[in-house]
């Protein structure tokens, strides 16, 4: 029975059913098959990135390494798609694939491998080995910029030596497209002519002859990181801020206009940007310049520097903002005006001055200064306006006044001294002093007013000379102390007295020795203060 | 540093088609993930269920063994969407073969059975791909019941639409050869389906057949 049901399917049939061709078969063997070729389930393709990313790494994988040295073992092969095959999917998409190509088998400094990617391109195509670089050179253009790199980094050198960045990404960039463009590893079949004839005209004519598109495709490419780590471009990462930074310091150098991580552009150093010809750097659009540092834009012509956008301007150092023109500097913040030398803060107009801080107008030309509103010089501080003509400085409010130094203070009107507050007065010389109208002097601290002159003394009120010492009351001339209250020219005559010698005192009549002051009369000798009334004697402090 | 997606869409312009699959493969060549990705897609489902027959359940990691394989050697491949699929299976074979001479060093995997269909059934996320994956993976454990030679024949044409020519090479066998192992390999399976008392000496593909039935249905 089975043996007749099965032979129903004949030759003809069966190869219908094979190609999925509707045929008149049993129907659980049509359905059987239909579903052995059902299309591809989501579960099926789980492992889809493990793959990709070994698709990757094997694009990595120097192609001069013999066929042999690519086959992993089975044991290694399986444990590399299973477990670190997932570790390279990772390190692909943060960075870290020259170390997973260096899992893999890629490294470029493997003892005994073909010394990394430079000679993985030569062994991919054999006229290669003509060299990249225009100088001639029996070996790849990487060996030869290594041994540039050699000599210009000499040891003990005092400053680091100067990095030709260029000559260096171009390198980069013919060995990443180079690798890009290999020809398959020995063993597999060749691709077709045409396409290696093309993949190789790079490699014939060295990096210079790769065209703006290859090279960007060479700087975008997974693979730099991996050549970068060859000795030959050590120096590339440390000017470029990491290794991170490389691709995009090389597309400026090269004069690309498309950086391949135009979020790192603020981060590359300002010393890098240095390494990169003006005219590379010029070529740029506005978009990638307005991300580089501006200190690093200080280079560029004044053409390309008033394309940038006014808060790129606002960074530029002092010496690139003095060559921008000046309308354009007018429109800057303050805070930018503010870093210009004096010389060029002259050419400003009044309204832009009127912004800038007080230490910006402090380094301006006197003359500059003085043609400025009284308001904004009132902001100076007072070394700025001590160069100032005094009838500028008349004009000046209080607040600033104080602010001058006392030899300004000096030469200035009385009636601007008048305004001035005691305090500030107080530090003028006596001569100036002696100057001023007596109401102001008697606004002067006591202190002040004893260093007066007595004939300015003697111009004051009374009100202000009760406030001096005794001492300088004491040298006032007679007429002046006779103005002074009753109160104070008794205590200036006690003062007096204490001066007496006590045997002369002793000579004066006992009404009079009555009225002395007490601390007299404690120096009168016993005999005579017996003498005294008893009233008088109680005020004594002894009680005599 | 690299800001590419983990999991980017495949091209909408690559299809299934056989010219479509010829493109993929050139620009999978220059290098091009996304041309990879397409044909990954097309290709490694066809290889696992091929696998399946030969390595069992090892069929996953033997099919990651062929893709990194295909992906180092994807550069030196010349030939159209048909030659592709041929030169994978043929690698795929080549490391299940490897697979097969190690698994003889160590105890052999649990044999396929009705219940852990079932239980791989039940740990399925969506319940409609499950079922669909499911009848497939029953359909296939039922062809790999055919001798080796049969079984390798039909998956090869069936599953890897690759036509006797080209099967033959992956073989190593006559174009002839695998016409004659497949329609004898379709005729004992119809030979299954239709007899429920067909075979009743082998209990396990008694099992695998009605687990194929009853996903098929």
């Amino acid at each position: 029975m089975k043996i007749r049901r099965s032979q129903r399917i004949r030759r003809g049939t069966a190869e219908q059913l094979l190609h999925g061709c509707p045929v008149p078969v049993p129907d659980p063997l049509a359905r059987l098959l239909a579903s052995a070729a059902a299309p591809p389930q989501p579960g099926e393709l789980a492992r889809e990135d493990t793959a990709v990313a070994a698709f990757h790494a094997a694009r990595l994988r120097p192609i001069a390494a013999s066929r042999r040295e690519q086959m992993v073992t089975p044991p290694l092969a399986r444990l590399l798609t299973t477990k670190i095959a997932a570790l390279v999917l990772v390190l692909c998409t943060t960075g870290g694939i020259a170390l997973a190509a260096t899992m893999t088998g890629g490294s470029p400094n493997r003892p005994g491998s073909a010394s990394g990617p430079a000679r993985a391109g030569e062994g991919a195509s054999a006229p290669t080995t003509s060299g990249s670089l225009p100088a001639p050179r029996g070996a790849g253009h990487l060996s030869g910029v290594g041994a540039r790199g050699a000599v210009s980094a000499r040891p003990g050198a005092a400053r680091p030596p100067a990095v030709p960045v260029t000559r260096l990404c171009l390198a980069l960039a013919g060995d990443v497209h180079a690798i890009l463009n290999a020809p398959p590893a020995t063993g597999a079949r060749r691709p077709a002519g045409a396409k290696r004839g093309r993949a190789n005209a790079a490699q014939r004519g060295g990096p210079q002859s790769l065209d703006a598109r290859e090279r960007a495709q060479a700087l975008a490419s997974p693979a730099l990181p991996r050549v970068l780590t060859h000795p030959a471009f050590t120096g590339l990462a440390p000017v470029a801020g990491g290794a991170a930074g490389v691709p995009d310091l090389c597309a400026l150098a090269l004069g690309l206009t498309a950086p391949p991580a135009p979020q790192r552009l603020n981060s590359l150093p300002v010393a890098g940007l240095a390494a990169v010809p003006v005219a590379a750097l010029a070529r740029q659009p506005r978009w990638v310049l307005a991300r580089l540092r501006a200190a690093a834009l200080a280079r560029l012509p004044v053409p390309v520097l008033v394309t940038l956008p006014r808060p790129v301007l606002a960074g530029l150092p002092a010496p690139a903002l003095a060559r921008l023109p000046l309308p354009l500097l007018v429109r800057l913040p303050a805070a930018a005006l503010g870093r210009l030398p004096g010389s060029m803060l002259a050419k400003l107009p009044a309204p832009a001055l009127r912004r800038l801080p007080a230490t910006a107008l402090a380094r301006l030309p006197a003359p500059v200064l003085a043609t400025l509103p009284t308001a904004t010089l009132a902001r100076l501080p007072g070394s700025a306006l001590a160069r100032l003509p005094v009838p500028v400085l008349r004009r000046l409010p209080v607040p600033a006044l104080t602010r001058l130094p006392v030899h300004v203070l000096a030469k200035l009107p009385l009636a601007t001294l008048r305004r001035l507050p005691p305090w500030v007065l107080a530090k003028l010389p006596p001569s100036v002093l002696a100057r001023l109208p007596a109401s102001s002097l008697a606004r002067l601290p006591a202190a002040t007013l004893a260093r007066l002159p007595g004939s300015a003394l003697a111009r004051l009120p009374a009100t202000a000379l009760r406030r001096l010492p005794a001492s300088v009351l004491a040298g006032l001339p007679a007429p002046v102390r006779a103005r002074l209250p009753a109160a104070i020219r008794a205590r200036l005559a006690a003062t007096e007295l204490t001066r007496v010698p006590a045997p002369a005192l002793a000579k004066l009549p006992v009404s009079l020795l009555a009225q002395l002051p007490v601390p007299v009369l404690a120096r009168l000798p016993q005999a005579v203060l017996s003498l005294l009334p008893s009233t008088v004697l109680a005020t004594l402090p002894n009680g005599l | 540093m690299d800001s590419r997606p983990r999991q980017p869409e495949a091209p909408a312009e690559i299809a299934w088609g056989p010219r479509a699959l010829g493109r993929a493969i050139e620009r999978a060549r220059a290098g091009d993930e996304m041309a990879f990705r397409a044909l990954y897609r097309d290709t490694h489902p066809r290889v696992l269920r091929y696998l399946q027959a030969i390595v069992g359940a090892d069929a996953e990691d033997v099919a990651s063994e062929t893709w990194l394989q295909v992906a180092r050697d994807l550069p030196g491949f010349s030939g159209d969407s048909d030659g592709f699929r041929g030169w994978v299976a043929t690698i795929a074979r080549h490391r299940a073969a490897d697979h097969l001479r190690r698994a003889r060093r160590r105890p052999q995997p649990a044999t396929v059975s009705a219940a852990d269909v079932e239980t791989r059934a039940a740990a399925d996320d969506t319940a409609g791909q499950a079922l669909e994956l499911m009848a497939t993976d029953a359909a296939i454990r039922l062809i790999s019941q055919l001798p080796t030679d049969q079984a390798e024949a039909v998956l090869l044409r069936v599953v890897m639409g690759l036509d006797a020519v080209t099967a033959g090479r992956v073989l190593g066998k006559r174009p002839g050869a695998v016409r004659t192992a497949s329609y004898r390999g379709l005729r004992r399976l119809s030979a299954w389906l239709e007899q429920p008392t067909a075979n009743n000496t082998d209990g396990g593909v008694i099992r695998v057949r009605d687990a194929a039935l009853k996903r098929a249905r």
